[in-house]
């Protein structure tokens, strides 16, 4: 993974803009079943740190689980990113690559909750790294409380 | 072709309920500019028998062109619908039901405009931005 320098973004009606540094040039994409509700199918983040990442204009939260809150504009509803509150996450924010221009250029190389894909779409990819639910929840015990991310 | 079923689904804080009938139901995506900037990545609808749609909860609806609107959950920010004003249409998101209802994905629309970084995989249908402009009847001059 290498950052990428200052880039800008925005939602589809324009109100939240984003000013990142330290963007990954990596997508991951989860299909776990909050992801799978909240983004109408399928879900992509790019991770930045959150101290890097400045936004303005109506923005709305809602804690989906203990891990991670979501965030949306709340005049257009375009989603904006995933920020980690306990676990693995802290620290970070998954945003949205259709905030950014051709998604920052950035590359799926992760598939997360990989085996719970709805039976008919799935993500191409060679190079992806796809790892099933049972393996990733094995890496973060506190996912077995019932919460996911 | 197999007779209607009736399918409920719901979003990510269950606020929002959405109810259809589906007969053969396929599942749809949408690369153009203002689906990718709505989603994290591409709009992908379920094919529901049209006028069968319920929606019931907090939804929101933002107008997002002369002839489009986009429906969310005003509690968890979840990405419910893309409908067409002029017919009152509603094209619901496929990740509010449970797998998809089963569907499968046939066709990309403005397959040319997904960014490099990512793909659908599999045997369907790709229309390109003149495809699908031409499928809808609109010139290229209109906005989605």
């Amino acid at each position: 993974m290498s950052a990428q320098g200052h880039i800008e973004g925005h939602c589809l009606c324009g109100a939240v803009t984003v000013q990142v540094r330290g963007l990954s040039d990596e997508i991951s994409a989860c299909h776990c079943d909050l992801c799978t509700r909240w983004g109408g199918g399928v879900q992509m983040g790019i991770e930045a740190p959150v101290d890097q990442v400045q936004w303005s204009g109506p923005v709305k939260v809602h804690r989906s689980s203990r891990l991670a809150e979501r965030a949306w504009c709340d005049t257009c509803g375009s989603s904006l990113w995933l920020r980690g509150i306990e676990g693995p996450g802290v620290g970070c924010l998954e945003l949205c690559p259709g905030l950014f221009e051709n998604a920052a250029g950035a590359r799926l190389t992760r598939v997360v909750y990989a085996d719970r894909h709805p039976e008919g779409f799935w993500l191409d990819g060679h190079a992806v790294t796809r790892v099933p639910q049972r393996e990733y929840e094995a890496q973060f015990a506190h996912l077995n409380e019932g919460a996911n991310h | 072709m197999t007779s209607p079923r009736e399918i409920t689904g719901r979003c990510l804080c269950g606020a929002v309920t959405v109810r259809a009938t589906v007969t053969d139901p396929i599942v749809r995506a949408c690369h153009c500019d203002m689906c990718r900037q709505h989603t994290s990545s591409m709009f992908m609808s379920l094919a529901t028998d049209p006028g069968s749609e319920r929606i019931e909860g907090p939804a929101k609806s933002y107008r997002s062109s002369d002839w489009a609107e986009r429906g969310f959950c005003d509690v968890c920010g979840s990405t419910l619908w893309y409908g067409t004003t002029n017919d009152g249409a509603r094209h619901l998101a496929a990740g509010l039901f449970e797998d998809a209802a089963g569907a499968p994905l046939k066709l990309e629309f403005f397959a040319d405009l997904c960014p490099q970084g990512y793909a659908l995989a599999g045997e369907h249908k790709r229309l390109s931005t003149k495809e699908t402009l031409e499928a809808f009847g609109v010139s290229e001059d209109d906005d989605a």
